[in-house]
């Protein structure tokens, strides 16, 4: 009986200081009240009330559901196509694992580095702009090109669509072969055979990498900051104002929402699909 | 009037350097149950998938019912495939399943729903339409892979070692289901397996395959009797192989001297090029064996040492040496007449048979 408990409490620390932990404190901060200087502890509803009677906080959400959405289609679009190239077209095991790696390479700089690499691309006299201007194509720079939705759509696609390829990938490689020359033996078309069995048996490879592609945007701060140059909001951006800000127990109220949100959509997903085969 | 005529003429398949199908000529007569059989590797399964357009020929022609296939997609061959391990699409259930062909071209549901409850009951599975694949058991399974390889009513049927997942039980019992929906269908079947016992029992036609040649296509008695050459001898099993030089011959009666100085005495053809070495096959039901050597009255005898005896039910296998064991063969004793024998492992005997029954065999 002993060794049982004894077996566990590893993970039972690690989880309970690195996970329940830190949520359970985010909770009971969300609860408390404050002034411009200090944190008093208290159980008030104030937080909440700020937060769902403000206009701000809808249109604010209404954002990183447009950023999560767009994100999502590009990630999906883009990962399915690399993961079907990969998975079907590339005849030999270790060009698949080759290209596959190249396909993580990406993933060996930091998030902020990659993201920061797009500005003079995109910017005003970036290398976008000034070739299609010497190509004659266009006489003005393009301003909608960086601190715009699009330039942050366009981080969050090349940042995450790694998250979508890997699962759909692997779902993928698990289809029998059989299944599509059984397909095609009954005269299905290609297209036939990718939207009757291909797509239907990727759909928990999908869901996966739809939830982490959903969760990464909706909590994100950095990329919608940098590449909007400050003149988009998500959450996360709100968030970390009110944290500069020093009004704590207001950010963990946000954060709190922003949790129940995410779970909400995850749960749902997790409803539509049963992803328990792919793990 | 049948359907399903299969013909390949000089059909030639290489993969990158190896070559699986070599140079095959084979006409499957339209209606006929046709079995390909032959060890792992070689070839038949290529020959089949040729055949339904899963491999493209390399070189030569295939045509079916008179139209020439050799490049045709599978849907428009008129032939339907059963897989190995079935191929049933587990996110949709078994009517979906055999219904397939049918959503693909537009047909509305009611309409699907119908044709493939046809088809399932054909195989007894109607009461298990709303049943998910992998909610089935092998045989079960199965049974629906075979109505959904009918949705597209062909006129040829490919079954890629249909019974090789199933228990030996099973297996003999799908195995007669196979034989009467072909007679129902009147269709032409083609199935590959690796069992003689099972091409005996279902073929009209025989091809034995080795190295990608065809060593042997005929009805399942003629391919037992008479096989053409050592290979099929073998692969057919039931047959012992000997090998002698010549020495005379007067007609049909032929003497040839093999190891240990054997002398035998067969019957055949030489073709008029008489000397050299020959082989030739004796089936094993055909041999006696006795501890006395004169009450054999066969017209080869030959002194030997049961090494081995297995017993299987009806008769006994006999695995017997010459001294020198430079002779091996085996004998199927029927066993009321074992029994009388009171043979046992280790015992020195007499084994003999005639003339008339040795097979002089093709050497290649």
């Amino acid at each position: 009986m002993m060794t049982r408990y004894l077996q566990i409490t590893p993970l039972l620390l690690v989880l309970g200081l690195f996970f329940i932990g830190p949520i359970l404190i985010i909770s009971i901060v969300s609860f408390w009240d404050y002034n411009e200087f200090s944190l008093i502890p208290d159980f008030v509803w104030t937080n909440y009330q700020e937060l769902f009677g403000s206009q701000v906080t809808y249109t604010i959400y209404l954002n990183t559901f447009k950023f999560t959405l767009l994100t999502w289609l590009c990630t999906f679009l883009i990962g399915f196509s690399v993961a079907y190239f990969l998975a079907f077209h590339v005849r030999s095991l270790s060009w698949q694992m080759a290209l596959f790696l190249l396909c993580t390479v990406p993933f060996l700089t930091s998030n902020i580095i990659r993201m920061i690499a797009w500005i003079p691309v995109l910017g005003r006299h970036g290398l976008v702009n000034s070739g299609l201007q010497t190509a004659g194509i266009i006489d003005q720079p393009l301003d909608w090109l960086l601190y715009s939705d699009f330039a942050v759509v366009l981080a969050f696609v090349h940042l995450y669509t790694l998250f979508m390829v890997v699962p759909i990938f692997n779902s993928m490689m698990r289809i029998d072969r059989s299944l599509i020359e059984a397909a095609y033996d009954a005269g299905a078309s290609g297209w036939q055979t990718l939207w009757q069995i291909i797509l239907p048996l990727c759909k928990p490879g999908i869901a996966i990498g739809s939830i982490f592609v959903i969760t990464l945007v909706m909590g994100d701060f950095v990329t919608v900051q940098t590449m909007s140059g400050g003149q988009s909001a998500s959450v996360g951006v709100a968030m970390n104002n009110k944290r500069a800000l020093l009004q704590y127990p207001a950010a963990a109220a946000d954060a709190m929402v922003l949790l129940v949100t995410v779970l909400i959509i995850v749960a749902l997903l997790m409803r539509a699909v049963n992803i328990r085969k792919e793990l | 009037m049948h359907q399903g005529q299969v013909e390949l003429i000089h059909v030639c398949k290489s993969f990158d350097e190896s070559i699986a199908v070599d140079d095959i000529n084979l006409r499957i007569k339209a209606g006929s149950y046709c079995c390909l059989l032959g060890p792992s590797g070689c070839g038949k399964s290529t020959t089949l998938r040729l055949i339904a357009g899963h491999e493209l020929a390399s070189s030569g022609q295939i045509i079916i019912d008179g139209h020439e296939t050799t490049h045709a997609p599978p849907s428009q061959r008129g032939t339907a495939m059963m897989f190995q391990n079935y191929a049933l699409f587990p996110h949709i259930n078994c009517t979906e399943n055999v219904a397939f062909a049918l959503k693909l071209r537009g047909v509305a549901k009611p309409e699907r729903r119908k044709r493939a409850l046809e088809l399932l009951s054909l195989v007894k599975m109607q009461d298990y339409g709303d049943r998910m694949p992998d909610q089935l058991s092998g045989g079960q399974q199965q049974r629906v892979a075979l109505a959904r390889a009918l949705q597209n009513e062909p006129s040829v049927l490919l079954l890629d070692e249909p019974l090789s997942a199933l228990d030996p039980f099973l297996r003999i019992h799908m195995r007669a289901e196979l034989r009467r929906l072909q007679k129902e269908l009147g269709i032409t079947f083609i199935h590959v397996t690796h069992s003689q016992e099972e091409a005996l029992a279902l073929a009209d036609q025989v091809v034995v395959m080795d190295h990608g040649y065809i060593s042997q296509s005929g009805s399942a008695r003629e391919v037992f009797r008479c096989p053409d050459n050592e290979f099929v001898a073998r692969f057919i099993g039931g047959h012992n192989v000997f090998t002698g030089e010549y020495q005379q011959h007067d007609g049909e009666r032929i003497s040839l001297l093999g190891a240990s100085n054997q002398l035998y005495q067969i019957q055949g053809n030489l073709h008029g090029k008489p000397a050299g070495q020959y082989r030739f096959s004796v089936r094993t039901d055909h041999i006696n064996v006795t501890h006395q050597a004169d009450t054999l009255s066969n017209d080869n005898v030959v002194n030997c040492r049961v090494t081995d005896s297995e017993f299987h039910g009806s008769y006994v296998k006999l695995n017997l040496k010459v001294n020198d064991e430079q002779i091996e063969f085996n004998a199927h004793i029927p066993d009321h007449i074992f029994q009388q024998q009171h043979v046992k492992n280790g015992d020195q005997i007499w084994a003999g048979w005639d003339r008339q029954h040795t097979w002089l065999l093709d050497s290649y």
